[in-house]
């Protein structure tokens, strides 16, 4: 089942990998998504976020976040709900 | 972070790059209260895939030298705080300050810049318009997402044939314009230009990136014939070099005509008490093994500051 938190990545992307680790060290469950092998998640990325060929495109919720910006992210994060 | 931070630091480090982490190990070593500011861990590091001779690697995953930064800086229990820019910085008087686009004032009797290199834009239009939507700054990130695409790469230097290179991997056509011609490592741009999907086009400049919602071409004009043609293109890799973290230190700090802050060779600025180090100063050979010499240097000169004595005591 997808998680609340999405992440379209590409595996050679730096950015993307710090992003993972960011989410890892705050326990955030996370659905990844390889846009560079997965031609539907690719389209949904350019859909979701507009247009953008950049990755990482995090979407949390209804948000979508464009790039790593630790700061929006973890806005973001606040804004999910919280299980229990 | 931790919650309590002390009322003045004794050094501030502005940049969480590969300069401004090893400052900040050199100076907890030297016991000064200290603070590291940066807006990503791993500075421009994080932009590569990985790195190449780097003492002790031959290569290495970008993505895990920066872990291994991290774990070393973490161990000395400094002040840490990335995902922030600097808004403001006074550099006058025994004790400086500066503050976050947080909203929050930072104090200390040195001030480390270690902001590095950001790339360079061409200011033309389009570009900024349609960054991410077909202009990029980082093959290595976004090549993998023009497979089968008509690309080109503006830019003559090592960053703009190691692009091609990237994008040669997974596009129909790779273009490359250069303004002038190649200044690549010899053997980066042979080994590059043997490959048929490339054609180098010297002498072109860039006038406009075209398309609405995402890049559909490019004009470009030569420089020899005057003539200005449109090239269909999805993907306008931007690799034109880089430029200098420092407008916020213009007219506080001498800078040199590139805009980088002149240091002397122990890292001092010309305010005393503000030291530099890395790619935003004006030492030459911009390699991450010459950062992070910098930055302990830069970390040894604040202490040697504090207490009064020259470098090198």
């Amino acid at each position: 089942m997808e998680k609340a938190v999405i992440v379209f990545s590409a595996p050679t992307c730096p950015i993307c990998k710090m992003l993972k680790e960011f989410l890892a060290e705050r326990r955030v469950d996370y659905t990844d998504y390889d846009v560079t092998s997965d031609a539907e998640a690719f389209a949904r990325m350019k859909k979701v976020s507009g247009g953008l060929r950049s990755v990482p495109v995090i979407k949390v919720g209804e948000t979508v976040i464009a790039g790593f910006e630790e700061k929006e992210l973890a806005r973001a994060l606040a804004g999910l709900p919280r299980a229990g | 972070m931790e919650e309590h931070l002390p009322p003045a630091f004794d050094c501030i480090i502005l940049g969480a790059g590969p300069a401004g982490l090893c400052a900040s190990v050199y100076a907890a070593r030297k016991m000064m209260a200290t603070l590291l500011l940066g807006k990503v861990l791993g500075g421009q590091v994080a932009t590569y895939y990985d790195v190449e001779n780097y003492l002790g690697f031959s290569v290495i995953e970008a993505s895990d030298l920066i872990a291994r930064f991290r774990e070393h800086v973490d161990r000395f229990g400094l002040f840490r705080k990335t995902g922030i820019s600097i808004t403001a910085a006074n550099l006058d008087g025994p004790v400086k300050s500066i503050v976050t686009d947080e909203g929050e004032t930072f104090r200390a009797r040195t001030l480390i810049i270690a902001t590095g290199k950001r790339p360079r834009t061409l200011d033309i239009p389009g570009e900024a318009r349609l960054t991410g939507r077909g202009v990029a700054f980082c093959s290595t990130c976004d090549a993998p997402l023009y497979r089968d695409a008509d690309v080109a790469v503006l830019g003559g230097g090592n960053s703009a044939l190691e692009a091609a290179a990237d994008l040669c991997k997974v596009a129909r056509s790779v273009k490359l314009f250069s303004i002038g011609p190649l200044t690549a490592d010899p053997f980066l741009a042979e080994s590059v230009g043997r490959n048929e999907k490339l054609v180098v086009f010297p002498r072109h400049r860039a006038l406009e990136i075209l398309g609405e919602q995402s890049v559909t071409g490019l004009v470009v004009k030569s420089l020899d014939t005057g003539i200005e043609a449109s090239v269909a293109v999805e993907g306008v890799f931007v690799e034109i070099g880089l430029t200098p973290n420092s407008e916020l230190f213009a007219g506080k700090l001498a800078l040199n005509p590139k805009k980088e802050i002149i240091v002397d060779l122990a890292c001092r600025t010309s305010a005393p008490g503000v030291f530099a180090c890395g790619d935003v100063t004006s030492v030459p050979y911009k390699q991450i093994v010459t950062a992070v010499g910098d930055g302990a240097k830069a970390a040894l000169s604040a202490y040697h500051h504090i207490l009064g004595v020259p470098p090198d005591h």
